[in-house]
């Protein structure tokens, strides 16, 4: 096939950019690592290691990565991974991917095509429940209560001067232990415990509720001024015997559902 | 007939980047962070850990990137722990490296480093190959070469603010048995 001149000088420049970008660096253990124009699911080179020995692996990589994305599991049960990997010449060994066949340059580029889109097929699955998550939104709704009650403009230093206050808080007792505050209110002797949990089982609920009353009991019984506020979004969210335990330990709880609540929170922060 | 309208997304332009970069407090949800081991390929190294993916938060990003930022991190056997905070559906914003192996790098503060555990950021600023951010590498004192992946992680949310509530410092992960090296194990 003879191809026109101008067309042949683009195909040759590519072709040379495209060998130019794959790099080598020598790594740990005395392997070589090469890097490869290719771009995973994060915009980032995929690339391979060659140890000492001259295997040709991963090193971990893909599904060390599939386990932090906590899709793992999703990968292990792909209905499609067989057929994938014959595809694309790839072998599982422990928990590294492989190239089939190592000898041969196609299987080789296989499987780097291969391994360069595996992640992509899974979609990451961040720790975002809403019982993990009520710490960080009663925060971010003692911040803006803060803002609002002692009315200063939303600025990055108004917000900064809030983050103080919300922060958490370690005591150490003369016991020798540690008990922590969810926030740092201005009165020293005040903690604040954030109670969250609420869409998990009774059993979980109830476990909850008494380990964060154990803090300022264990505090209270060396400092007779110290003064507990539970911050929880619903109070009927919990069993009646932890709403007990809350209700007999606690000075005040302060429910995120009532309209007083952000005034309240602010208060306990600055003024209590 | 006449076409829906979306409104336009706005783009990461370089002051919002950097903006987000010093964005104090940045907010981990379901925190607090924690390293968990690896027990199938490479329990023999120490540093050997996976940071689960958690969701972030910020009030500077465009919200289709705020909407799907997440850190997470993990480990190869030749490189050791790698920390990145990414947008889902699109790129990686930041980095950390435990390692650098091949030629030296030079610092934002104009430092030639070797092997030295070191955070990426990108370099909106410098545009590479007509279109992708640079990378700019920042060395914080805390980054020492033998730092492990547990002070990587707290160096990290250090530098950029990242706060997950926790009251204490990060932990190396447990590791949940010891490899056999040889019949002494058993001796």
């Amino acid at each position: 096939m003879t191809i026109p001149e101008a067309q042949e000088t683009i195909f040759n420049m590519l072709k040379r950019a495209i060998c130019e970008s794959v790099e080598v660096t020598m790594v740990n253990k005395g392997a070589i690592k090469i890097t490869t124009p290719f771009i995973d699911w994060k915009g980032y080179p995929v690339f391979i290691y060659v140890t000492k020995e001259g295997k040709i692996t991963d090193g971990g990589n893909t599904i060390n990565q599939l386990k932090s994305l906590k899709v793992e599991v999703n990968f292990e049960e792909w209905l499609f991974k067989e057929d994938f990997f014959d595809r694309y010449q790839i072998e599982q060994i422990r928990g590294c991917l492989e190239p089939k066949q190592p000898e041969s340059p196609e299987s080789i580029l296989s499987y780097l095509q291969g391994i360069a889109r595996i992640p992509s097929f899974f979609e990451p699955k961040p720790i975002y429940s809403s019982a993990d998550n009520f710490p960080s939104i009663a925060r971010k709704f003692a911040m803006e209560a803060l803002i609002e009650v002692y009315q200063k403009p939303d600025s990055v230093e108004n917000r900064q001067w809030a983050t103080a206050y919300i922060r958490p808080r370690s005591v150490p007792l003369q016991s020798g232990i540690e008990v922590h505050s969810d926030m740092s209110p201005q009165n020293e002797n005040v903690m604040i415990k954030i109670i969250s949990h609420a869409s998990s089982s009774s059993s979980d609920k109830r476990q909850h509720v008494a380990y964060n009353v154990l803090d300022p009991l264990l505090w209270k019984q060396e400092n007779k001024k110290v003064q507990f506020y539970a911050l929880l979004q619903n109070k009927e969210d919990y069993p009646r015997d932890s709403r007990e335990l809350l209700e007999a330990e606690a000075e005040g709880i302060i429910e995120t559902k009532d309209s007083e609540s952000k005034f309240e929170i602010a208060k306990i922060l600055i003024e209590v | 007939m006449s076409k829906r309208k979306y409104p336009p997304p706005i783009r990461l332009y370089p002051p919002i980047y950097e903006a987000w970069l010093k964005e104090d407090p940045k907010m981990v949800e379901g925190g607090p962070l924690v390293l968990i081991s690896n027990e199938n390929t490479d329990s023999d190294d120490e540093n050997s850990a996976i940071l689960l993916d958690y969701k972030m938060e910020s009030e500077i990003l465009p919200p289709h990137y705020a909407e799907n930022l997440i850190i997470h991190g993990h480990s190869t056997q030749y490189e050791g722990f790698n920390l990145w905070v990414t947008v889902i559906g699109f790129d990686y914003l930041l980095m950390a490296h435990r390692t650098h192996y091949g030629d030296p790098f030079i610092t934002v503060d104009g430092r030639t480093l070797d092997n030295n555990p070191h955070f990426h950021e990108l370099d909106y600023y410098k545009l590479e190959r007509k279109g992708r951010p640079a990378t700019r590498y920042q060395v914080t004192d805390s980054l020492n070469p033998d730092i492990n992946s547990a002070e990587l992680l707290e160096a990290f949310m250090q530098h950029y603010y990242i706060d997950d509530g926790r009251t204490e410092n990060v932990k190396l992960p447990d590791r949940p048995f010891k490899k056999q090296k040889g019949l002494d194990d058993y001796t």
